[in-house]
């Protein structure tokens, strides 16, 4: 029998991963999927002027998923992660979280005025974003020279010229994917639809996540997060560090675009205070296969 | 033999072979992992910084094990600066056209420099053997899942563009961090990890300074802010001065004849910019085939390239 050089390669590279028992690594890597729930009070507020509660997806702030060893009741006066030790008086401990997302991201939205102020996947179009702020939230958004902005098509016409953008898909404020497949772009292809139950629903995805789990009781990770609520103030949210992120320098433009702090999952009291809604229980997984859902159920209110 | 055979035979070899030690230089006469002892930190008065600088070399492991030097000291109730400057001064030359940077025209000579990483905190949660192998401040806490979680506590912050900690200065740069608010008497331990030692001789002289008080007052002490390069001057020692006793202990002897001069024109603080010093180095010098501080000018990119 003869072989050829290519053939003794061939061979060759399965005996070597078997001289080491195989690539396999040990771990267990896997897109967790679920759905978050927030109740209707987290997408409703009272106007002094208006009648009737307003009740609106643009009323929800970003949500923060993570992925934690447990979550414990009595730490704080809410529910919250298990935490690792404190090492220094007045600074909490980390809850060293195994992974996590967020459903709607802190993106620049082109004018400085907005920043810390949106999420992305909360405003069907710019339109919307403007008559939300100027008419609802009486919050009148303003441009670089303090002009008033009128016209959701100043602040896409800001983000195609400062980030050389050419169309709304690339600012990926707005909704600009037809999720449900209805032949328009409204409410329902936002992050969070209202069910007929007046709660509002989003489907997540944790990409790639590696599965942790007590080896003894076989119990996994525990999902717990919470939805930052913007301020009645200024709409700004406290999960936002207006410091950082994407610098504008051009002519009379020198800011910083803001971004979401560096250590949501790790240190969520540093951020959650009254208004935020958590998730009272978390969803404790018994396999990487399980579809979650977790409940925002708890207003924080201190 | 058959070939088929053979390939048999050595494919698990191979296979197993992950250590990596072939990619790493070969052991130096110095040892690639040193300890100092105890250190007492220096009352450093206004520009005499020079007068504490402690010199010393590193050389390579040989293998894959990580390299470098330790030293411990008593905490004194204040603030602690930690200074190291590894051997030399490094940059990327400028190739732009237009604009660019001027004074970085002319290409470094990258065989010659070294990279020092400074980790310190207390000597208690230090897991190296000092002088035996090299560590971390790393502790394990163990989550309610039992999965173990490394946490550092490491007190030596150092900012870097991307985070607020965690950073490291890079190649031939100088790396200081102040550990405020020492515990008096408590030992800490600090470590200078070798990045890399010298493409050239896998030997690499640092300098050190441990002074009471904060980095930035060591810094402006003097006249005027020093360059951080210049904190700290003639770190390139000339290894065939270098003294091994036969305890391991080494000391350093001469700066390498020119280095200073080099340094402070890196700094813009000596008697020519870098361009001409390099301009200079390169006329009196056949940078192709003699030791140069700068790189040899004649293999700069052009705007043909």
């Amino acid at each position: 029998m003869r072989f050829s050089l290519f053939g003794l390669a061939a061979l060759a590279l399965p005996l070597a991963s078997v001289g080491c028992g195989g690539n396999h690594e040990g771990f267990t890597t896997t897109d967790l999927h679920g759905e978050v729930v927030l109740p209707a009070e987290a997408a409703t507020r009272v106007f002094s002027d208006i009648p009737d509660p307003v009740v609106d997806a643009a009323l929800i702030g970003p949500v923060y998923l993570g992925l934690y060893p447990s979550v414990k009741v009595g730490i704080l006066p809410y529910t919250h992660p298990e935490i690792g030790p404190v090492f220094q008086a007045g600074i909490p401990g980390d809850a060293y979280p195994y992974g996590g997302t967020s459903l709607g991201d802190i993106r620049f939205p082109c004018i400085e005025f907005l920043k810390c102020k949106v999420v992305s996947g909360r405003y069907v179009d710019f339109d919307k974003m403007v008559t939300w702020f100027n008419d609802t939230l009486e919050i009148p958004i303003v441009d670089a020279h303090g002009d008033p902005v009128v016209d959701g098509d100043y602040i896409a016409q800001a983000c195609y010229d400062q980030l050389r953008y050419v169309g709304e898909e690339e600012i990926r404020l707005t909704a600009t994917k037809d999720k449900n497949d209805d032949g328009v772009l409204d409410a329902k292809d936002l992050d969070f639809v209202q069910q007929n139950d007046g709660t509002w629903k989003a489907d997540f995805t944790i990409y790639q996540q590696e599965y942790f789990e007590n080896v003894e009781t076989g119990t996994g990770f525990t999902l717990w997060g919470w939805m930052d609520a913007p301020s009645e103030l200024n709409n700004q949210f406290t999960t936002c560090d207006p410091n950082d992120g994407y610098q504008e320098t051009e002519y009379n433009l020198d800011f910083y675009a803001g971004r979401a702090q560096r250590d949501l999952l790790n240190f969520p009291s540093t951020y959650i205070g009254a208004g935020d809604f958590v998730s009272s229980a978390g969803f404790v997984y018994g396999s990487p296969d399980d579809e979650a859902t977790i409940l925002l159920d708890q207003l924080v209110t201190q | 033999m058959s070939r088929f055979s053979l390939v048999l035979l050595f494919a698990p070899l191979a296979a197993c072979d992950y250590s990596g030690d072939w990619l790493f230089a070969n052991p130096s006469e110095v040892p690639g992992v040193l300890d100092l002892g105890t250190i007492v930190p220096a009352d450093v008065a206004a520009g005499q910084a020079a007068d504490a600088v402690i010199y010393g070399e590193v050389g390579a492991t040989g293998s894959a094990e990580t390299g470098g030097v330790t030293f411990a000291f008593r905490g004194t109730g204040g603030p602690v600066c930690v200074w190291v400057d590894p051997e030399l001064v490094s940059w990327s030359q400028s190739i732009a056209i237009v604009g660019g940077s001027p004074g970085f025209r002319y290409p470094d000579n990258n065989f010659d420099d070294g990279d020092l990483d400074l980790f310190a905190g207390y000597s208690v949660y230090y897991t190296g053997s000092p002088g035996e192998s090299v560590g971390n401040f790393a502790i394990q806490y163990e989550d309610s899942l039992g999965n173990a979680v490394p946490v550092t506590l490491n007190e030596c912050v150092l900012a870097s563009y991307q985070t607020s900690t965690g950073g490291h200065f890079g190649r031939g740069a100088p790396e200081y961090c102040t550990l405020q608010a020492t515990q008096p008497g408590v030992s800490y331990t600090v470590l200078m990890e070798s990045f890399s030692t010298p493409l050239d001789d896998d030997r690499l002289g640092f300098g050190l300074l441990l002074a009471n008080g904060t980095c930035r007052a060591l810094k402006d002490s003097g006249a005027g802010a020093v360059p951080d390069e210049c904190v700290i001057l003639g770190e390139a020692n000339d290894i065939s001065t270098t003294v091994i006793g036969e305890d391991g202990s080494i000391t350093v002897g001469d700066p390498i004849a020119g280095s200073e001069d080099f340094e402070k024109s890196f700094c813009g603080i000596g008697d020519k910019p870098l361009p001409d010093f390099c301009v200079e180095e390169a006329s009196l010098k056949n940078c192709l085939v003699e030791t140069c501080f700068c790189g040899d000018p004649s293999v700069s990119p052009t705007a043909d390239q």
